[in-house]
C-alpha cells in the first residue's frame, strides 16, 4: 500500500474509534480530493462544486459505518463521490453517464492496476528529500492548497512552494535521464 | 451557507460510533422484521408448529433450512451492497445454491411419481397462501432493512433493493415454514422460490425510493 493509502486508513480507524483530531484531518483530506473530483466534472462557476463537497462530507459522516476495512479508503470515497455526482445530475435533469473508470483524482496510485507509471512515481518520490517529498505529496497528490499543506506539514508556505518547484525539477531530470 | 471548514469542525466534534455497528444494525433490522412477520402469522394462523405432525419433521426441516440458507446468503450480499467499494456481482451466484439443491430433490421426486400425480407435487393445496404469505410478510422485513440502511451507503439502488427484497422474502419464508402444510421439494422449489423472487422484484422497484440517500 502507498503511504497515502496507509495514512488515510490509519486516520479512518482512529476516527471510527473516536479520535476527533484524526477525523478532522481525514475530512480535510477527503474534502480536497472531492473538490478535485467534482471540479473536473461540473460546469465551472456554477457554485455546485463546494455544495457537492459539503453534501458528500455530510454523507460520509452519516454513513461512516459503511466503510469496510478490506476496501482502500480512497476506493470507498470514490464510490460515494460517484454516487453523489450521479444523483446530482439526476436531480438537475442531466442525462450524463459517469464512467466507472474515471478514478484518476480520487483513487491513490497503488489501488489502480499497476501501470508502469504508478510504480515509477512511487520510486521517484521515495528518492526525494523528506521535505520536498512531503510538499509534492500534499499539494500534487492529495490536492491541498499551499496554505493547507503548510499547516499540515509545519513548513512555511514559501518553503512548500520552493520544495515543490525543486522536487518537480529533480523528478523531471530523473525521468529524462531514464 | 457555512464554510466547509466549519462543517468539518462540526462533524469532527460529534460523538464517535462503535466500529462494526453496521452489521449489527442490519441483523437487528432483519430480525425485528422477521419477528413482526412471525407474530402476525401467529395471530392469523394460530400455533406455529401445528402442521409439523402432519408434514413430518424431515419436510419441515427441509423447508426451514432452505429459507434460512436463502436469508443468510441474501443478508451477506445485502450487507456488501451497502458498503461502497465492495464487489457484489461476482457473488450473486450464491443465491442459486439453495434452489439448485432443492431442484435436485425435486427432480428425483418428479421422476418417481406417476405423471398423473405430478401436478399435486407442484401445486399442493396451499400454493396461493404460500405465495401471498411470503410476499406479504416480506414487507415488514423490508421495513426493518430500510431502517438499518440509514447507516449504510448502497451505491447501486436497484441491486441493493433486489437483495433487500430477496432477504425479506427469505426471512418471511422462514416464518411461514412454521405453518406450511406442504411436504414436497417440488412445491418448495416452485412457490417458496417464486415468492422470494417476487419479493426481490418488489425490492428492486422500491429500492431507488426507499434506499436513496
Amino acid at each position: 500500500m502507498s503511504s497515502v493509502e496507509v495514512r488515510l486508513k490509519v486516520l479512518m480507524f482512529a476516527a471510527l474509534s473516536g479520535d476527533q483530531a484524526a477525523y478532522e484531518q481525514l475530512l480535510y483530506a477527503a474534502a480536497a480530493r472531492l473538490r478535485n473530483y467534482f471540479a473536473r466534472r461540473l460546469n465551472p462557476g456554477a457554485g455546485d462544486v463546494e455544495d457537492l463537497v459539503q453534501e458528500t462530507l455530510l454523507a460520509i459522516h452519516q454513513r461512516r459505518d459503511s466503510y469496510d476495512p478490506s476496501v482502500p479508503f480512497t476506493a470507498w470515497l470514490h464510490a460515494i463521490a460517484r454516487y453523489k455526482l450521479v444523483d446530482h445530475f439526476r436531480r438537475n435533469g442531466v442525462r450524463a453517464h459517469v464512467s466507472l473508470d474515471d478514478t484518476d483524482e480520487l483513487v491513490a496510485a497503488d489501488s489502480l492496476a499497476p501501470a508502469l507509471a504508478e510504480i515509477d512515481v512511487e520510486r521517484l518520490l521515495a528518492e526525494l528529500p523528506r521535505r520536498q517529498r512531503q510538499a509534492v505529496e500534499l499539494t500534487r497528490i492529495e490536492g491541498y492548497s499551499v496554505a493547507e499543506a503548510a499547516v499540515l506539514s509545519g513548513q512555511s508556505a514559501s518553503g512548500i512552494k520552493v520544495g515543490v518547484h525543486r522536487a518537480l525539477k529533480r523528478l523531471r531530470t530523473k525521468v529524462k535521464s531514464e | 451557507m457555512i464554510a466547509t471548514e466549519e462543517l468539518i469542525k462540526g462533524l469532527a466534534a460529534q460523538a464517535p460510533r462503535r466500529p462494526g455497528s453496521g452489521s449489527i444494525r442490519l441483523a437487528a433490522g432483519i430480525g425485528m422484521g422477521a419477528l413482526l412477520a412471525f407474530v402476525a402469522l401467529a395471530l392469523l394462523l394460530g400455533w406455529p408448529l401445528a402442521s409439523v405432525p402432519y408434514t413430518g419433521v424431515p419436510a419441515f426441516t427441509m423447508k426451514l433450512a432452505f429459507a434460512i440458507a436463502m436469508t443468510a446468503a441474501g443478508a451477506l450480499l445485502l450487507f456488501a451492497a451497502g458498503r461502497p467499494g465492495r464487489q457484489v456481482h461476482n457473488r450473486l451466484a450464491w443465491l442459486l445454491v439453495p434452489p439448485v439443491l432443492v431442484a435436485g430433490a425435486a427432480v428425483v421426486e418428479l421422476a418417481i411419481t406417476a405423471p398423473q400425480f405430478r401436478s399435486e407435487l407442484w401445486f399442493g393445496s396451499t400454493w396461493a397462501t404460500c405465495l401471498l404469505a411470503i410476499v406479504g410478510f416480506s414487507l415488514p422485513v423490508l421495513g426493518g432493512i430500510t431502517w438499518a440502511f440509514k447507516r449504510l451507503a448502497p451505491t447501486n439502488l436497484e441491486l441493493a433493493g433486489f437483495l433487500a427484497g430477496i432477504t425479506s422474502g427469505s426471512a418471511a419464508a422462514v416464518a411461514y415454514a412454521f405453518y406450511c402444510p406442504e411436504t414436497t421439494a417440488t412445491f418448495l422449489l416452485s412457490w417458496y422460490t417464486a415468492g422470494i423472487l417476487l419479493a426481490g422484484v418488489i425490492g428492486s422497484l422500491a429500492g431507488p425510493r426507499l434506499l436513496r440517500w
